[in-house]
């Protein structure tokens, strides 16, 4: 099957500094894969590659299978949608979405306005102009603007960031199940790694310019690659085993009882769990979520044990 | 309680500015001392209906070359990447730091090599020379506008199938309409007022015959009259500049980034570099070449440097005179703007009657100012037997009078790119009206506050009719020693303090290209 | 480097500057006195139109008499219109103009005071000041016919054969916007009267005139052969002759059969308010007298006073007759050679 977009061994070059490093990543259609990674790791400059926005110095970008490496961004079919929506304020909300569809005749870019519309739930503002929308309403409607022309693929970059936790997290939603109803593939940028988890088909973590690892939520979380990965996603907490070896246990992965040769440092309350962060006799420091009845306070002495599948 | 009182205080100082700006054009309107019927009747048996002709023609012409040239010169040098582009993009401007009275003539004496002495004096030809040194308002405008709009609008057309060409005309061109307008507006007025450049090709403009009327009649009341034709003429251009502006409210949208200039196959380099290069020669090669010509001539035998005071006092009194009326102007220009961002409306209204002072003829208005500021010194405004008149706080006001369009126009085109919602969210925040000026609006139309800088600094440097009626005795700037020289027709001696003024306004100008490409890299 | 808190800094700093700056300015406003002339004989301010040359002229008589002279140039109607705005608080105390029409305007509104002297009176002729002696010419400039000397074998011998229709389309003219324009056709209507002046000045613009705005460019498209006849200023070619004396333009003195080639004048009176008037009358009377001289011949114009010499190059033209009855109505005549010209479409 042809993955909807393909990027093989693509190195970048800005100004001095080399962005991408060899990055592999293969999309299958209607996948929504999350790139995630710290600033200045490149995630944009992938999605800039992709567009066509920048120019690679070595390697591929294949969408739906053709060959777009030397095509102009205008000629590639990919939808981009950016963390400031870039929504054209001298056209009308109408207009900002029938802005990729000149080729199509009168009726049937009117039609598929109505429908992107219909699609982001925005029915009604048709005749707007972009200042006079509110933040959310601005970014579905650069959603249904990418996706107007029934792109093979839409970059999203930062989309959320300008708008507000509860907000950020209703629209992550929405745009996903958009996505996958009308069977799009998608690249999500994002720095929350909680987003990052929540909402990809994979999760890609890249670094330096290079993707770490791209697996399923599941799988990344529970299997990282490497160090980075662990820390990256999640809170990682590392425990010597008796070999010598370190293992890496998540903090639901512990438990925590009253009395023991660890000390406990501070106390969260998260709501369902509460949150311990202990310094172990030798001196590591663990994190660990359990029940909030737990009556353990700052200095308490206390015990660390990891969960067996059994236990509740 | 406060609010009102601040309200109030905004009002004030909006009507503060307007009556102190446009006081004087007021004052000569007041004067008009006996009905001058009799001389309207015979000029406009025989020459208003062809004067009102000319003007049209000439501003049609002149705006519309102007615009055309200026937006797609700065688009291209925005918008793509070719080898010496930023020195190309300022020598493009030089046009403007040439004072009008010698570059006309400059002009004048170039084409009459090539089409005649007869036939060099057309309005035609009259308006190519005015749009090859007015384009320079367009562009930098439409420049300071390329330079602001979001690099994602651009990336996001592109991405939906739209090419270069395109991107150009349905993306950047409508989001740069309003400050395309301002520049054209500053253009038409320059056109409307003009005197010296017409009178060389020969064409009789309104402004051309308010001067007749007065110097021929020393009628001012009829002078005056006739000089609310052309205010009448400027206040309907205004008015349609405010039509276009509606439509290009928030135009700017919420892109963000910057917009790095693309690379481009060397065919187009070559293409664009090409065009851009021809339009220098032409635009900047020529007077240029001319005008180093005679002052070689000139220095060689020896009248430059025996100027009466010396080269570098006139170079002296010319900084420090645009050095302090810039800084006046572009002051009371942003402080006016921001009012009038707040009020709206009315306020606007307001705002358009300061500029006035720019759609008079530079003689009107210092004319106007000289009557004023006597009046002002009759009733002993200034203490020990100092006055006004021919003082530099009274040529400062009157180039301020003159000027102010200049700045508040600028100012207010790139605010108005401001999204309430920035200045509102502030005004939450608990930022006063001073902080959230500070902090949002200017930084936001930082731009349009530099080019308008730039340009009030050129204008300034250039502007000769006022300097010379109310300069402070042996104040003499640059523009005075090319009066003196020009009156007298001895165009080779006017060379060096022409090319003078060129060297300080295009130093200005850098300055703010400098900025520009700065800002616009620190904005990524 | 464009953070909120740096602009306030900056703009801040700005503005105080440009206070500062203003203020320091300010302080050298315009006063009454100069401090300078504290040390010498006293000074004397200068409202001058006539600015070619000058200096050297103001210099000499500081030089001569200790007396400093202050002056300001500019264009004669708007310096007019300052000194009529400024009334009692002027500084000027002497006005000098390069055209008669407006030194005769200026008196005309008051704005000048009648100078007794014997001085002024021995050197100037009368028909060349004021009837009330507010105002004395000081040097004159004739508007001649100009020929090309390598074209043109009979030049028109009067104002009126400058009509002639043999001379279609090779004749140049200065614009009616222009003073000197002005006061010939005034002169025109002087002697001849309105009417046949009238069909004087329609020959003009039936000979398709090619209209130049400067008597030295006239003079430049006569060699360039753009035109073969022109009526220009005398002194701009005698600038021309000391420049290039093989200039080849020939000078043909108008109507010496009638009443004369046109004269129009510098000119300079005393003004109504005058502070320094003392020193005003010592300036005049120099510039009349001592100065004559060297306030001529910088500009190549004939002095005032008969009994002086020209400067060379222009007595090179030969004697003359002189127009000099007609002086003192060119002012109250501008008017009237305005409404002329346009009634004629002369440009």
């Amino acid at each position: 099957m042809t993955s909807a977009v393909e990027v093989r061994n693509v190195r970048c070059q800005l100004g001095e500094r080399e962005i991408l490093k060899g990055v592999d990543l293969a999309i299958a259609p209607g996948e929504l894969v999350t790139l995630v990674g710290p600033s200045g790791c490149g995630k944009s400059t992938m999605l800039r590659v992709i567009a066509g926005l920048e120019e690679p110095s070595l390697g591929t970008v294949l969408i739906d299978g053709v060959d777009v490496t030397t095509a102009p961004p205008e000629k590639r079919h990919v939808g981009l949608v950016f963390q400031s929506n870039a929504l054209f304020g001298h056209l009308r909300v109408e207009k900002n979405i029938a802005f990729g569809l000149r080729q199509l005749p009168k009726k049937e870019r009117r039609d598929r306005v109505d429908e992107m519309l219909d699609l982001v739930k925005l029915g009604g503002l048709a005749h707007r102009f972009p200042h006079e929308l509110s933040g959310g309403e601005q970014q579905r409607i650069a959603l249904a603007r990418a996706l107007a022309p029934q792109p093979p693929v839409v970059l999203l970059d930062e989309p959320y960031g300008a708008l507000d936790e509860v907000l950020r997290e209703e629209l992550g939603w929405e745009v996903k199940e958009i996505l996958s109803r009308r069977h799009t593939a998608a690249i999500l940028v994002t720095h929350d790694r909680h987003e990052a988890i929540t909402l990809g088909d994979r999760v890609a973590v890249m670094d330096g310019g290079q993707i770490l690892q791209c697996d399923a939520p599941r799988t990344v979380y529970d299997e990282p690659a490497t160090r980075f990965v662990a820390d990256f996603l999640a809170v990682s907490s590392y425990l010597s085993t008796s070999l010598g070896e370190e293992t890496l246990v998540r903090p639901h992965q512990l438990r925590v009882s009253a009395g023991g040769p660890h000390t406990v440092l501070r106390v969260e309350f998260l709501g369902a769990t509460s949150r311990y962060t202990i310094r172990t006799a030798s001196g590591a420091v663990v994190v660990a979520d359990v029940d909030p009845n737990t009556a353990l306070n700052v200095d308490d002495s206390c015990d660390v044990h990891i969960r067996e599948r059994h236990d509740e | 309680m406060q609010r009102r009182l601040v309200d109030l205080f905004g009002w004030m100082a909006i009507l503060g500015i307007v009556a102190l700006v446009a006081s004087p054009i007021l004052v000569l309107a007041w004067s008009l001392v006996d009905p001058s019927g009799e001389v309207w009747a015979e000029l406009w048996r025989t020459r208003l209906p062809g004067m009102i002709v000319s003007t049209t023609i000439l501003l049609v012409v002149v705006v519309g070359g102007s615009v055309i040239l200026g937006t797609s010169l700065a688009w291209l040098v925005s918008a793509f990447q070719f080898p010496c582009r930023r020195l190309v993009g300022w020598l493009l401007v030089v046009p403007l730091a040439i004072p009008g009275y010698v570059g006309g003539f400059v002009w004048l004496d170039t084409l009459s090599g090539v089409v005649g002495a007869r036939g060099v004096r057309s309005l035609w030809l009259c308006a190519v020379v005015l749009v090859l040194s007015l384009y320079p308002y367009v562009y930098l405008f439409a420049r300071a506008a390329f330079a602001d709009q979001g690099a994602d609008s651009l990336a996001a057309a592109r991405s939906l199938g739209v090419g270069a060409w395109g991107v150009f005309f349905r993306v950047s061109l409508p989001t740069a309409q309003p400050a395309i307008a301002a520049g054209a507006a500053l253009v038409a007025m320059e056109t409307l007022t003009d005197i010296g450049t017409v009178r060389l090709f020969n064409v009789s403009t309104l402004a051309d015959g308010v001067m007749r009327v007065w110097f021929g009649s020393g009628n001012l009341g009829a002078a005056t009259e006739l000089a609310s034709a052309l205010t009448g003429a400027a206040i309907l251009l205004i008015a349609c500049e405010r039509l276009l502006h509606r439509r290009g409210r928030s135009a700017r949208g919420t892109s963000e980034g910057v917009m790095v200039p693309r690379s481009l196959s060397p065919v187009a380099v070559s293409g664009v570099l090409g065009t851009v290069v021809a339009v220098l020669v032409v635009a900047v090669g020529i007077p240029i070449a001319r005008l180093v010509d005679w002052s070689v001539e000139s220095i060689q035998a020896g009248q430059a440097v025996t100027v009466a005071g010396g080269v570098w006092h006139h170079v002296g009194n010319t900084l420090l005179l645009v050095v302090t009326s810039t800084g006046v102007a572009i002051f009371i220009g942003t402080v006016l703007a921001l009012l009038v961002a707040r009020k709206g409306g009315v306020a606007r209204l307001a705002g358009r009657v300061s500029t006035i002072g720019y759609a008079m003829p530079g003689p009107v208005v210092a004319v106007g100012a000289v009557v004023m500021l006597a009046a002002l010194d009759r009733r002993g405004v200034l203490p020990n037997g100092f006055f006004l008149v021919g003082s530099t706080i009274g040529l400062v006001y009157a180039l301020l009078v003159r000027f102010l369009a200049v700045g508040y126009q600028g100012v207010e085109a790139s605010l108005e790119r401001i999204s309430p919602s920035a200045v509102e969210s502030a005004r939450v925040l608990g930022a006063g009206s001073f902080r959230t000026a500070l902090s949002v609006e200017i930084p936001a139309a930082r731009f349009g506050i530099l080019a308008a800088t730039a340009l009030l600094a050129v204008d300034i440097s250039k502007e000769l009719p006022i300097t010379l009626l109310l300069r402070p005795f042996g104040v003499d700037t640059l523009s005075v020693w090319v009066w003196q020289s020009t009156s007298e027709s001895l165009w080779a001696q006017a060379a060096v303090p022409a090319l003078l003024m060129v060297f300080i306004g295009m130093i200005a100008v850098g300055l703010l290209l400098v900025a520009l490409e700065r800002g616009a890299e620190l904005v990524s | 480097m464009l953070t909120s808190k740096r602009y306030f800094k900056v703009f801040g700093a700005a503005v105080a500057t440009i206070g500062a700056l203003s203020g320091l300015v300010a302080c050298g406003g315009n006063s009454e006195s100069s401090s300078d002339s504290e040390k010498s004989n006293g000074l004397v301010t200068v409202y001058t139109g006539r600015h070619y040359g000058i200096e050297p002229v103001f210099e000499k008589f500081t030089a001569e008499t200790g007396i400093e002279v202050r002056f300001t140039t500019g264009g004669d109607p708007e310096l007019r219109a300052r000194l009529e705005a400024e009334g009692a608080n002027t500084p000027a105390d002497l006005v000098m103009t390069s055209d008669a029409a407006n030194i005769a305007l200026a008196s005309a509104a008051n704005l000048l005071s009648p100078v007794e002297s014997e001085v002024l009176a021995e050197a100037i002729p009368e028909e060349l000041r004021a009837q009330d002696n507010s105002w004395f010419a000081l040097s004159g400039r004739l508007r001649v016919i100009m020929s090309s000397s390598e074209r043109v074998a009979n030049a028109p011998q009067t104002y009126a054969e400058v009509g002639d229709p043999q001379w279609k389309g090779k004749l140049c003219l200065r614009p009616s916007t222009h003073p000197y324009t002005q006061s010939l056709v005034a002169g025109l209507i002087n002697n001849v009267g309105a009417v046949e002046a009238r069909k004087i000045v329609d020959s003009w613009v039936a000979n398709n005139p090619l209209y130049i705005n400067s008597d030295t460019d006239i003079l430049k498209a006569l060699v360039a052969g753009d035109c073969d006849i022109a009526l220009a200023n005398s002194y701009y070619l005698g600038r021309l002759l000391s420049e290039d004396a093989a200039f080849p333009v020939t000078l043909t003195w108008p109507d010496q059969n009638g009443k004369g080639a046109h004269l129009n004048i510098s000119a300079a009176g005393v003004t109504a308010n005058a502070p320094n008037r003392a020193n005003a009358v010592v300036l005049l009377e120099w510039l009349a007298s001592k100065g004559q001289k060297l306030f001529s011949d910088t500009n190549n114009e004939f002095p005032a006073d008969p009994r002086v010499e020209a400067a060379a190059v222009i007595a090179g033209f030969g004697s003359f007759i002189a127009d000099t009855k007609s002086v003192r109505v060119l002012g109250e005549l501008n008017t009237q050679a305005v409404e002329l010209l346009s009634a004629a479409r002369y440009e």
